[in-house]
């Protein structure tokens, strides 16, 4: 069987064949710009071609009808216009992915620039603010330590003078204190004393006096005496006188003698008398100055007395102010040193201040570190390289930088641990 | 005659906080503020004692130690170092530079008294 035998007889099929190939060949310009127009790429022509081809051999070689190569034909055709289709949205979502990613890049880019400037921004204030807290504490601290310093020594001055008034003497247990009390209690003594002593030696020229007065009486009594010897005498005297007379011219001379006799008599009378009169007023006299001295003493008596309670009260209310002002100062003592020592213990707690300074410190050189490294990687992404920061490094650089055993704990996330106490001083 | 004492320390405080407790035991006290400052200070005065801290800018406290100790004048004078520093590394540092005892911040006034004393040449 030849071909043309073959095309006779399956003439439908091969006559509408030549007529497309006719076609296409006629209008080939036509068919370029369709195809240009439909953009179609050669992978979508493949289906086309391959329906043409199964035409040919089913219209040829087995003689199908038109209906069945037309419907060959369509499906083809059908096929590569829905590949195509798809080709064309593949190629219109292919086109926009490039550019929504250049969009999101640029989009990306701005928000890190923004970003960055924002935590460039909080991190370069957060700085200031650390510093100046720093520097604040430390200045107030200062000035704290200071005053405490100041504290301490008033304190120590008030502590040595209580120590100088409660101070234990060499020679017994005494304090300086009891040690004044003793003091002005053994003066005071010795003034009562001395005054006990000069009214004794009043009192004992009183008594002398006394006697003197006494003695007086018994001279009132002799003077008395050689009154009445001399009355005796006058009388005597007069007897003679009157005997002398009786006895005429042999008794002449006697009579002389009587009468000379009789005014010494007399002379002795008025003596006698003058001698009374003058221990009458010597005795007036000594008996005024011992009423006076009598007054006198119990007045000195009742001084001595009072003075005597007033220097017991006295004593008894500077032994109670020596005894309490001891009391107070030895409280006073007591109370500075706990005072001191309490003191010593706020100098311990102040310290923190400067671990906590060094902690901020290294804090605020962090921050100042990342404020750099972003500015700088900034830079970098704008002009399109890649962000060289590396958070290894920085983390490395700020605990190479720690100073206390604590700031490693925390890095570290570690629980902090409070250094014992024989961690706090050692000896090379 | 009171003994005198070298305290280097940035801290204005922690410096005072020394001074009060050496100046209330009767030591004159001399002030650094960086090893520096520490080191101008060793012009030909007598010193008894220097306590330092380790952390200290423009220079280190135990470089400071290391320069003393090159110091004719003042390489026998005992050094304490007065840090906040507790590490093994450091101390074996100031150690090998030759410092005295090693006292860890905040101190107690008492035991840095009872130091001082051990250590302050007559």
């Amino acid at each position: 069987m030849t071909v043309k035998h073959y095309i006779c007889n399956h003439v439908d099929g091969a006559k509408i064949l030549i007529l497309f190939v006719v076609f296409f060949k006629k209008n080939l310009g036509l068919m370029k710009k369709i195809i240009s127009k439909l953009s179609m790429s050669t992978f979508v022509w493949f289906p086309i071609v391959m329906g043409l081809i199964v035409s040919i051999i089913l219209s040829v070689v087995h003689g199908f009808s038109i209906v069945v190569v037309a419907l060959v034909l369509s499906t083809s055709f059908i096929t590569a216009f829905k590949l195509e289709k798809d080709r064309k949205k593949l190629t219109v979502v292919a086109e926009t992915i490039p550019s929504t990613s250049d969009v999101s890049l640029n989009q990306q880019n701005i928000q890190i620039e923004h970003f960055s400037n924002v935590i460039t921004q909080v991190l370069e204030v957060s700085n200031r603010q650390i510093e100046s807290s720093r520097s604040q504490t430390e200045e107030a601290i200062t000035q704290m330590s200071l005053r405490f310093g100041n504290l301490i020594q008033r304190l120590n001055t008030a502590l040595e003078s209580a120590k100088l008034a409660n101070a234990e003497l060499p020679d017994g247990g005494e304090t300086v204190l009891t040690n004044v009390f003793e003091n002005s209690r053994i003066q005071l003594n010795g003034v009562m004393k001395s005054m006990d002593a000069a009214l004794t030696s009043r009192q004992s020229s009183f008594e002398e006096l006394q006697s003197l007065s006494n003695e007086t009486d018994s001279l009132k009594t002799m003077a008395e005496g050689v009154q009445k010897i001399a009355s005796q005498t006058n009388l005597l005297a007069l007897n003679a006188a009157i005997e002398a007379a009786r006895a005429g011219e042999v008794g002449r001379g006697f009579a002389v003698v009587a009468d000379e006799v009789r005014s010494l008599s007399i002379q002795s009378g008025t003596t006698g008398k003058q001698i009374t009169e003058t221990i009458s007023n010597f005795t007036a006299k000594v008996e005024n100055t011992l009423s006076v001295s009598t007054k006198g003493m119990e007045k000195e008596e009742e001084i001595e007395r009072n003075g005597s309670i007033k220097i017991k009260e006295v004593l008894d209310s500077l032994e109670v102010l020596t005894q309490g002002m001891a009391e107070s100062s030895s409280i006073l003592q007591e109370e500075s040193l706990g005072i001191v020592a309490e003191i010593n213990e706020i100098l311990v707690s102040l310290q923190f201040q400067d671990r906590t300074s060094q902690i901020l410190e290294h804090v605020y050189e962090a921050l100042n570190e990342l404020s750099v490294r972003l500015n700088e990687d900034k830079d970098r992404i704008e002009s399109g390289e890649q962000s060289l920061i590396d958070s290894d490094e920085i983390m490395k650089k700020l605990e190479a930088s720690y100073t206390t055993d604590e700031e490693r704990q925390l890095h570290n996330g570690e629980e902090v641990t409070s250094a014992s106490e024989d961690d706090e001083l050692e000896f090379f | 005659m009171a003994k005198t004492i070298l305290v280097v320390d940035d801290s204005a405080s922690l410096r005072q906080i020394v001074s009060i407790a050496l100046k209330g035991a009767g030591y004159d006290v001399i002030e650094g503020c960086d090893g520096v400052d520490g080191l101008s200070k060793l012009d030909g005065t007598k010193v008894h004692l220097i306590i330092s801290d380790v952390n200290m800018p423009n220079m280190d406290g135990l470089t400071m130690v290391q320069k003393i100790k090159e110091m004719p004048a003042y390489k026998f004078t005992p050094i304490i170092m007065l840090t906040t520093e507790a590490g093994a590394d450091k101390k074996d540092i100031g150690k090998a530079a030759g410092v005295k005892a090693w006292m860890v911040k905040p101190f107690k006034p008492d035991q840095m008294l009872n130091a001082v004393s051990k250590l302050v040449m007559p």
